[in-house]
């Protein structure tokens, strides 16, 4: 047990504490303090929106609910950040697993700990960073936007609210809105987790870490090009992690097909574990 | 040892100072643009409201009541059968098959001018409201239904005026099967305003009443 939790902190020492970390915190950062210079402050101070947060013309001013970078679906940043989501994810320790497998530290750390011990402390670490890195942005985001915007409730007589009526849990969001971000938030650390764990289930046979690193993204677009145009677009991972949705989706089918996903790569994982020969 | 300890203790205080300004600043933002204060009516109540129409006039408090009488939630052949609709008549969005279902929400008011001048009731601003849907007013079928008034009731001083509100619902607006197979059981508003002072009739569930009687005597 001592040895399992040592491996544990090890290994999220050394994802936290990696310089790839904190290359992709800043890089998700700049995104979000993007957003809040283009989008947030203008509504919060520019002259040109004066009319709308005084509830001219009978306007319901902006909230934090629909100016935030989860709460709108349509400015650049937004858009780009959702889309770069994957690779953030990734790039701070998903590729860590191939890395350690060439360097022979699997080895050692296997021979130490044992097989069990160091595969659960590589997934954990590598789902704690990727979740941390793709939600530290977001939840800067919308406490800065606190700081322009108001949190006035949303109102869906308003009509200026990107959740409409066919979005999932979109009664939740106009009857708890915190409680909507907050699901949205844990939806996204653990959708972020699965794409990064995807590396770590590909790391045995994948030539290079290069491509280790860019295939979780390089799926995550391709299904986004793929189901655009069809009934499932909302189920691709930029779309469905999205809280200002674009697409209609079930809830209950995106748990169902993330949920296959996660177990397809704890086997995969686990069988790798099962196989791994240090000599 | 002191070294560390002076630097926690400024990282303290940092933060805090930190936590304090933003803090102060969220209110300072909430209090410029508080929350709606929200007055609520039932049916057949006298429904007081004020502030900005959509062209920027400003309705005084108490100048315009809104009495809904009935409301009822209709489907397409409880539409169809109401005076005015021409026979065989399909809206666009279930013509073009985009929805499969829909429902329209009739409510019939009495508009009143308190005033001793005339006024309008701009009632294309008001909104029939139901959890995460919304919407305004179908023109097309208002003016049916009204032979013709304007979205825009002009209204003598002191005098009244009957007016057929319509909104149409899809059953594309759900976001489940289940959830539109109980849309009758569903209980409605209609918004008068929405900011700063939100004004609001209770529709109950217009779904278990029975189609308005218009134009029918008595």
């Amino acid at each position: 047990m001592n040895t399992s939790l040592r491996m544990m902190k090890t290994e999220c020492r050394r994802a936290f504490g990696s310089r790839l970390f904190a290359a992709a915190l800043v890089a998700g950062l700049a995104l979000a303090l993007a957003h809040l210079v283009t989008i947030a402050v203008p509504y919060g101070t520019g002259d040109v929106w004066e009319v709308w947060r005084g509830g001219a013309k009978g306007a319901y001013p902006f909230s934090v609910y629909n100016t935030w970078m989860g709460g709108e679906n349509s400015s650049a940043f937004t858009t780009l950040y959702y889309f770069l989501l994957p690779l953030l994810a990734c790039v701070p320790f998903a590729d860590s697993g191939y890395t350690d497998l060439k360097s022979g530290y699997a080895a050692q750390m296997i021979s130490r700990a044992g097989r069990s011990a160091y595969c659960a402390a590589k997934v954990l670490a590598v789902a704690l960073s990727a979740g941390t890195v793709v939600l530290v942005p977001l939840v800067v985001n919308f406490l800065g936007t606190l700081l322009f915007v108001p949190l006035l409730p949303p109102e869906a007589a308003a009509g200026t609210f990107f959740v409409g009526p066919s979005a999932a849990f979109a009664d939740v969001f106009y009857g708890a809105p915190l409680v909507y971000c907050g699901l949205f938030a844990l939806l996204t650390f653990c959708v972020a987790g699965i794409i990064a764990c995807l590396c770590v289930a590909l790391a045995p046979v994948m030539p290079n870490r290069f491509l280790v690193l860019v295939t979780p993204f390089l799926l995550c677009t391709a299904a986004s090009f793929v189901l655009a145009g069809s009934g499932l677009a909302g189920y691709a991972p930029t779309e469905v992690l999205m809280p200002a949705p674009r697409f209609d989706v079930q809830p209950a089918v995106v748990a169902v097909a993330y949920g296959l996903i996660a177990g397809a790569e704890a086997v995969a994982i686990a069988r790798h574990a099962r196989t791994f020969e240090a000599l | 040892m002191k070294r560390k300890t002076a630097l926690t203790l400024g990282a303290t205080v940092a933060l805090a100072v930190c936590a304090a300004f933003f803090v102060l600043r969220v209110a300072q933002v909430n209090a410029a643009t508080p929350a709606p204060e929200v007055h609520r009516f039932a049916l057949g109540e006298e429904a007081t409201y004020s502030g900005n129409d959509s062209s920027g006039g400003t309705v005084n408090p108490g100048d315009i009541t809104v009495t809904a009488e009935h409301a009822a939630l209709l489907n397409r052949e409880e539409l169809a059968k109401l005076p005015g609709i021409p026979a065989g008549y399909v809206d666009d969005l279930m013509a073009s098959t985009s929805a499969n279902d829909m429902r329209a929400l009739v409510v019939e008011v009495t508009l009143r001018n308190t005033t001793s001048e005339p006024r309008e009731a701009h009632v294309q601003g008001f909104k029939a409201r139901s959890g995460a849907w919304s919407n305004g007013l179908f023109a097309e079928i208002y003016f049916m239904l009204n032979d013709g008034l304007s979205t825009r009731v002009p209204l003598e001083p002191g005098g009244t005026e009957k007016a057929t509100l319509i909104s149409l619902l899809y059953d594309n607006q759900s976001n489940s099967t289940d959830a539109w197979q109980h849309v009758d059981e569903r209980t409605f508003d209609l918004v008068l305003t929405v900011y700063p002072q939100q004004y609001v009739i209770n529709l109950g569930q217009p779904g278990l009443n029975s189609a308005p009687s218009l134009g029918e005597e008595a």
